[in-house]
């Protein structure tokens, strides 16, 4: 009587030791977590001079960074130190840098992030600076979205604000919250 | 103080909006003007500097009212003004009230509808461009002898 009790019990811990067995010998479905992917670039490139130029052949922009990562997922490219020259119809240079830049895939436009500057030296030598933690280069619209420790600095004086669009073709400023203005008197 | 108007401008408000080829900036929203001494107030002000050379020329302030302070010698003797709109031509020293104007240097007081004032000689001029008349208290000045 006592045999025919033992028989469940022995079946229960057959079936729960193969269970065991079973389930650690499957592999995870995927090698490598889908995080990990994220954060893997399709490609990287080192010391990267990249040079664009228009359809007669004139140069429109250069493009140096330290290190660039392009991330098929999202398709994004990331710059490391990146250091941009452009140029605009009139001619006047645009002198940009940040600490990262980010391009979207199929676009021009640029967001540099970190100590980002912007300058632009006109053709009569007067210059204009943009600086902000973070600054937005928009192509198609050709305006500058600087935002975060804003400030513009030209010949008339220096403008402080939470945020500053610039417009390239213009040259118009529209500063937004805690603005601060500061003219040295010649 | 006589040094104010070689001192540098500073200017606080809520927003601006900038012109670099024409050389004007118009700020909005709480508007606090510093160069030394003076102080103007303003809901509006719209400033015109030299395109080129950056130099700032001249500031027009609106308010309600819009307003001026300065203070005239180390014995803290000020200046005070108001009006419907102000004009500081920062080149010439020469500060320009408009619309319901109001001066009060030391004891003296000047109402009118526009008022002249020029800071590096201290002196104003009053006028009523309308009706009405220019109300100016003027308190004599004070006598060696007299005790």
């Amino acid at each position: 009587m006592f045999k025919i009790q033992k028989i469940p019990l022995l079946l229960g811990g057959g079936v729960l030791t193969v269970g065991i067995f079973w389930f650690g010998l499957t592999p995870p479905a995927d090698l490598l977590s889908n995080q990990a992917l994220e954060s893997t670039p399709d490609y990287f490139l080192e010391g990267v001079t990249a040079n664009e130029f228009d359809a007669n052949g004139i140069k429109q922009r250069t493009i140096v960074s330290e290190k660039l990562l392009h991330y098929a997922d999202r398709d994004i490219t990331l710059l490391t130190t990146p250091d941009i020259q452009q140029w605009s119809q009139d001619r006047s240079v645009w002198h940009a840098s940040a600490e990262n830049g980010e391009i979207k895939d199929g676009s021009k436009d640029i967001l540099l992030k970190g100590a980002a500057t912007v300058v632009r030296q006109r053709q009569d030598g007067g210059t204009m600076t943009l600086t902000a933690d973070a600054i937005h280069y928009l192509e198609n619209q050709q305006i500058l979205v600087s935002e975060g420790n804003a400030s513009v600095i030209s010949a008339e004086g220096s403008t402080k604000a939470d945020k500053i669009q610039y417009d390239q073709a213009s040259e118009q400023a529209q500063l937004e919250g805690n603005v601060t203005g500061y003219y040295e008197k010649l | 103080l006589p040094s104010d108007t070689s001192q540098p401008i500073q200017i606080e408000a809520d927003k601006a909006f900038m012109d670099q080829k024409a050389g004007t900036a118009i700020y909005e929203g709480s508007v606090l003007v510093r160069q030394g001494t003076i102080e103007i107030e303003a809901d509006y002000l719209k400033i015109f500097s030299d395109p080129t050379s950056g130099e700032l020329k001249r500031l027009e302030a609106k308010g309600t009212p819009s307003k001026f302070r300065q203070q005239l010698d180390e014995t803290g003797a000020m200046i005070i003004s108001e009006g419907d709109a102000l004009e500081y031509d920062t080149v010439a020293s020469k500060l320009e009230l408009n619309g319901d104007s109001y001066l009060k240097r030391d004891l003296d007081e000047i109402d009118a509808e526009y008022i002249l004032y020029m800071l590096n000689d201290e002196t104003f001029r009053a006028e009523n461009r309308g009706q009405g008349r220019v109300n100016m208290t003027l308190q004599p000045a004070k006598n060696e002898e007299t005790p």
